[in-house]
């Protein structure tokens, strides 16, 4: 079998080059990386880590798993930069890597169905008002969005995180999922339905 | 036009998944019906709601080991390369004990 050799790595970068690199869009961080500098990647690293654990975790419930698996992600992508088309958005191609590779753990556990998380993530206020009663009523709404969450089965968390945390269109769920852009849809509108029934029963709608 | 909005219609609304003229009708019918009023609120409520979700801290030192496992999987390519060559153009360039 042929073996065709590695990107070859250069260790450049100061400072100052590293807030260059940080001003570049990810597109041209692969670029960068394909074209041998390895601190272009550290920073789409630094970049999408925090996108890409939380992707993972709300898919395995796992926190050690999750991080297992989002830095397998990170040396997958590295390693196929070659097949990433430049016309395309570097974080879908990501996350999609991250999707496959938690699904093929989830289908080793055999665990493609429900399941409750590690209670990894502990649910705090943000520290963002000053008012006591406005803190109480946030924890109390996010412990409820968490409740909802854990019972939803793994692809619909994982679109629920997608589209409020990521930001992404229907489209890019899909692409990233491999779904439907109607299944997203669907998925999504039962998450919804979910919650706002929740937060119904618990009088916390307006 | 229906008596009340749909649930439907109303995500679509805050989704900005419809086109102009339909954008511009639930728009209409919102700011006329307080029952359709209330029910946007309460739909515009749970998107905010999901964004409250809690986020995950990754460790502080996550680059470094994704950055650590890529430089030892290239030099392990790097080597498998060379030793298939059976030849010194195949050094690893990334292995200064290597180059020179």
């Amino acid at each position: 079998m042929a073996i065709s050799p590695p990107i070859a790595l250069t260790r450049t970068a100061g400072e100052a080059d590293a807030e260059v690199l940080n001003r570049l869009s990810d597109e041209e961080l692969v670029q960068q990386t394909r074209r041998g500098n390895r601190d272009a990647f550290a920073v789409l690293v630094e970049r999408h880590q925090d996108g890409v654990v939380n992707l993972v975790y709300r898919l395995v419930w796992n926190w050690e798993e999750a991080l297992d698996i989002a830095q397998e992600t990170f040396v997958r992508a590295y390693e196929a930069l070659s097949t990433f088309q430049p016309e395309r958005r570097f974080k879908p191609w990501l996350y999609r890597i991250a999707a496959n590779i938690s699904y093929d753990y989830l289908r080793r556990q055999q665990r493609l169905e429900a399941f409750g998380p590690d209670g990894h993530l502990s649910v705090k206020a943000n520290a963002t008002s000053a008012d006591p009663h406005m803190l109480v009523e946030q924890r109390e709404i996010r412990q409820t969005v968490e409740e909802v969450i854990a019972e939803l089965p793994p692809r619909y968390r994982a679109v629920v995180v997608l589209r409020y945390f990521e930001e992404l269109s229907y489209t890019e769920i899909a692409e990233v999922l491999d779904m439907p852009v109607g299944t997203v849809k669907t998925y999504l509108h039962r998450a919804r339905t979910l919650l706002r029934v929740a937060l119904r029963r618990r009088g916390m709608t307006p | 036009m229906s008596l009340h909005m749909s649930d439907e219609e109303l995500y679509r609304y805050v989704d900005r998944d419809l086109n102009r003229r339909e954008h511009a009708e639930v728009e209409g019918h919102v700011e006329s019906c307080p029952a359709c009023q209330a029910r946007l609120a309460e739909v515009q409520f749970v998107e905010q709601a999901f964004r409250m979700m809690a986020r995950p801290r990754v460790p502080t030192d996550f680059t470094a080991r994704v950055m650590a496992d890529i430089e030892a999987r290239q030099n392990a390519l790097w080597n498998l390369y060379a030793s298939s060559t059976h030849s010194n153009s195949g050094a690893n360039p990334n292995c200064s004990a290597h180059t020179n």
